[in-house]
């Protein structure tokens, strides 16, 4: 296990795409234990670690983030949101807030919101005299609201890999999102009366209404999104080909800036980030099937258990184990291994499983902007333009209000468990 | 594995055995799994035991059937939904209104057919043992009950995708649907699908009853798991070993079957208490031409099917 | 070496359409189902199977379309401060352990897809040969060996390096 260990590390920092290092771990560690016949099914267990219907969501909900940037839907999300809030010290910060929220609406993953919202955001928010590296770390955290507010990819990942109801973990992300997007704003509004940011005019009615019907057509894209999953016309998982239709129509017929010259390189780019994401699953599901031979997690998790009796000390614990698992660990690929392993234990602490997949999922999340391992880091710097470690020294303040929100949701479970319970 | 799982003890070598299955440590496949691993134990004097690996642990079946044929895993239980798609004979088990209840289904395992069955597994490089049940299907619809076809005309049921199943089903007039069963919970509450073809163990587990409250007994099919063995790891082992073997999981399913019979009765005065309305189909008879056409479809395609037909009407 | 660079530029043109076809026909499967469950009420049976096989397909050329854009996710930190002959060197290493996984791996998958059951295996709802559906890993672990056999030769071509993140 040591020796694999190193491989690991070693590979990590040769720069070798971290997918291909967990894959050649696996090899590796299987090669120096002499256990040769495991080799031979590598090949099938990196595909049947696909052949999973919920993974469908993935590319669906890329692309249609792709034909929502093409086709002039986010800047119009964007538009409304600043006539709104524009005019408060530091509005364009919490417009991004808050533009976040609304996108989370029809977004599933932090990675595809943070790649659509960097590329917009930043560049406006420098315009406006806010510091590049602000404007960056502000958008990677609001993205966080993707996963978190309904749908989201990562809440269908646990449910299936629990069995845990996946409406209910839909439904049960919605005030922790606002927990989440309350901690941002306290903070912006902290840093703002700090550092004396500019403010803008107040927006006009005339403004705000011209603003609101030009953006009429882009919310139809959430609308028929959350009525079509509501009245039972198609499952979360389809509602992300739902999405894709209506952003193309809505690109094509409403705003006209959709062109068909678009649509290659959008699916090119689809593909691509998509195989990002789902290579990882991919390569973490054989690194996972390891560990499983040789017990390791069940093991790591009975000593997990032996440590206390409390479920809310045990709760604790996972929140540690699980940020420490993040700062090295893509967040789904580490739900996929671990899963299992946490739903017998937290059935004997009397924890229930969707308040139980709400805290690891948004722990696993805010792990997408831990160093070293962080895919929304990497994603924010590259696309915004701003070195690694100088958004990482911006980013903190975020991480610190991430953590006490998670604390906040991990130790009143009726902020998961309240809405799903009345709604029934 | 043997390099993996044998060590010396001061009474001889004592070997551990991987088993893997795809459902919970609920289960009565689970109970029939450590079941197994006690007789197992007894009979070899403590020579041989289990690590039971539930819930797909070493992967999907397609993944465990591979490390059984290379011997990396040692056991599996798997769906006959499965194992369907690679050997046609499983179907049998696929016929519609072949058994009245679970009793009947579960006395067949002792048939010639069944036997020729598990023998026809050798060419995968598997020793089929034995099969265990976990219940018959029954139908769950938001709407109504069903006393013939007529009922389910145009409903919207998620069925287990699998040709014979599906067949039957789309014969109906249903809209059969292989939806995945994370997604079933959900649609069956926003109203995606009408209906499930269900065990009464998954429905009681899965709280399905919740979004659907309308169960109808039609008893239409069963629902096996085939228990097998690595041919490679069974040619290892004595000729003495190898009989406890057999033995040991001839044992654990007759108590795995009257176990999944138990808990039929018990799950269905529990769904009953709980406020499910529950009807039994009064007469089959209403399906007897859709029966036929898929039985005679199948027994035309193997001998192995039409004879195991024939043993069931007896 | 310039008939190499050609050999994989050329196979990532087949990618592109290959991921065009794949991305579109995941979306027009997935709408389809809707459409037909929905307003027909007769669901099909091939729609959540060929979406499924699509994405499978799209993962694994998309993961040899990131290798030669050198677009997947990696860690930079170290690689950054180092320069010159250091580089090259330690890049080329990752690189060559990373020739020989993919290598393994498609000689791996080779011997997997001629073992005599694999034609036994037939998809649950479509009866379609799982092969069709195996393929996607011999074939893109085979583009893999192409884009990295190109980026580790291109390497030690310049001194500078090429970063493979
Ligand atoms: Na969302
Ligand atoms: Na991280």
């Amino acid at each position: 296990m040591t020796a694999a260990l190193i491989v690991f590390i070693i590979l990590l920092f040769l720069q070798v795409p971290i997918a291909f290092v967990l894959g050649i771990t696996t090899i590796a560690y299987i090669i120096l234990t002499g256990n040769m016949g495991l080799t031979a099914t590598a090949p099938q267990r990196l595909y049947s670690g696909l052949e999973n219907y919920g993974m469908l969501a993935v590319p669906l909900f890329m692309m249609a983030g792709e034909l929502m940037n093409f086709g002039g839907i986010t800047t119009r999300l964007i538009d409304f949101s600043k006539t709104l809030v524009g005019h408060f010290r530091g509005g364009l910060a919490y417009v991004n807030v808050i533009a976040n929220m609304l996108l989370s609406a029809i977004m599933g993953s932090a990675t595809a919101q943070i790649a659509m919202m960097s590329r917009t955001m930043v560049p406006s928010m420098e315009k406006e005299g806010y510091s590049r590296e602000f404007g960056a770390a502000t958008t990677a955290a609001s993205g966080l609201l993707g996963p978190i507010i309904p749908p989201s990819m990562i809440f269908i990942i646990y449910g299936v890999a629990s069995g845990a109801s996946i409406s209910d973990m839909f439904i049960g992300g919605v005030l922790p999102g606002v927990v989440l997007a309350l901690a941002f704003i306290v903070l912006i509004g902290y840093t703002g009366s700090k550092e004396k940011w500019p403010t803008q005019e107040r927006a006009p009615i005339s403004l705000i209404t011209k603003s609101f019907i030009s953006v009429i057509p882009a919310l139809l894209v959430p609308v028929i999104i959350i009525a079509g999953i509501l009245s039972g016309v198609f499952t979360a998982t389809e509602s992300a080909a739902v999405a894709c239709v209506v952003a193309l129509l809505v690109g094509f017929f409403f705003y006209k800036e959709l062109k068909i010259k678009h649509l290659p390189s959008i699916l090119v780019n689809t593909a691509v980030t998509t195989a990002t994401i789902t290579m990882l699953i991919a390569m973490a599901n054989l690194f996972g099937w390891m560990l499983s031979f040789e017990q390791v997690p069940q093991n790591i998790a009975s000593w997990m258990v032996s440590l206390t009796e409390s479920p809310l000390v045990f709760l604790l614990i996972v929140n540690i184990f699980l940020l420490i698992v993040g700062m090295f660990m893509d967040g789904i690929a580490a739900l996929i291994i671990l899963v299992p392993i946490f739903m017998p234990l937290i059935a004997n602490y009397g924890i229930d499983p969707v308040h139980f997949g709400v805290v690891i999922c948004i722990n696993l999340t805010i792990g997408l902007l831990t160093p070293p391992v962080g895919a929304g880091l990497y994603i924010a710097s590259s696309l915004a333009d701003v070195k690694l470690e100088t958004l990482i020294k911006s980013i903190w303040p975020f991480l610190i209000a991430s953590f006490i929100s998670l604390l906040i949701i991990t130790y009143w479970p009726d902020l998961v468990l309240w809405l799903p319970t009345i709604l029934k | 594995g043997e390099d993996t799982a044998s060590n010396e003890t001061d009474g001889g070598e004592t070997r551990t055995f991987k088993i893997s299955h795809v459902t919970q440590e609920s289960h009565v496949w689970h109970q029939t799994a450590l079941k197994f691993g006690e007789e197992l134990e007894a009979l070899s004097d403590g020579r041989m035991n289990v690590d039971i690996y539930p819930a797909s642990q070493l992967g999907q079946e397609k993944d465990m059937v591979q490390q059984l044929e290379t011997g990396s895993l040692d056991f599996g239980f798997l769906t006959n939904g499965y194992m369907s798609t690679r050997q046609d004979s499983l179907n049998a088990w696929f016929m519609p209104f072949t058994f009245k209840n679970l009793e009947e289904a579960a006395a067949l395992r002792k048939s010639a057919a069944a036997k020729q069955m598990l023998e026809e597994l050798s060419s995968q490089g598997l020793l089929g043992l034995d099969f265990a049940f976990a219940g018959n299907r029954h139908i769950l619809l938001k709407d109504g009950h069903v006393q013939s076809p007529d009922d389910l005309k145009g409903k919207k049921v998620r069925i287990i995708g699998s040709p014979a199943i599906q067949e039957f089903w789309e014969k109906t007039g249903a809209g059969p649907t292989a939806m995945p069963l994370p997604e079933v919970y959900t649609s069956l509450q926003t109203g995606v699908i009408d209906g499930i073809d269900i065990d009464l163990d998954a429905l009681a587990t899965e709280k399905y009853y919740e979004n659907a409250e309308n169960l109808t007994l039609t008893n239409h099919m069963t629902f096996p798991t085939v228990i097998v063995m690595s041919q490679q790891v069974y040619d290892s082992l004595s000729p003495e070993d190898q009989k406890i073997v057999k033995e040991a999981i001839s044992k654990a399913v007759d108590w795995g079957v009257e176990e999944a019979i138990a808990r039929e009765q018990k799950n269905l005065e529990e769904l009953k208490k709980i406020g499910v309305k529950v009807e039994e189909l009064k007469d089959p008879s209403s399906f007897e031409a859709i029966t036929k056409e898929v039985t005679d479809k199948y027994s035309s395609q193997s001998e192995v099917i039409k004879s195991f037909l024939e043993e069931a009407k007896k | 070496m310039k008939a190499l660079h050609r050999l994989s530029d050329w196979v990532y043109n087949i990618e592109k359409v290959i991921a065009v076809i794949l991305c579109a026909a995941m979306l027009i499967s997935l709408s389809a189902g809707v459409l037909f469950r929905y307003v027909l009420s007769a669901p099909l049976t091939w729609s959540d199977e060929t979406a499924i096989f699509s994405l499978i397909w799209l993962s694994f050329i998309g993961g040899s379309m990131s290798i030669k854009r050198q677009d997947s996710a990696a860690i930079t930190l170290l690689m950054d401060k180092v320069h010159g002959k250091a580089r090259t060197i330690m890049l080329g290493a990752g690189l060559a352990v990373l020739l020989a996984f993919v290598i393994y791996i498609f000689y791996l998958s080779i011997i997997w897809l001629s073992s005599p059951t694999i034609m036994m295996q037939r998809s649950s709802s479509m009866g379609m040969p799982m092969i069709i559906a195996y393929l996607s890993i011999p074939v893109s672990f085979f583009f893999l060996i192409i884009h990295t056999l190109e980026l580790f030769l291109n390497n030690f071509k310049s001194d500078e390096g090429r970063r493979i993140a």
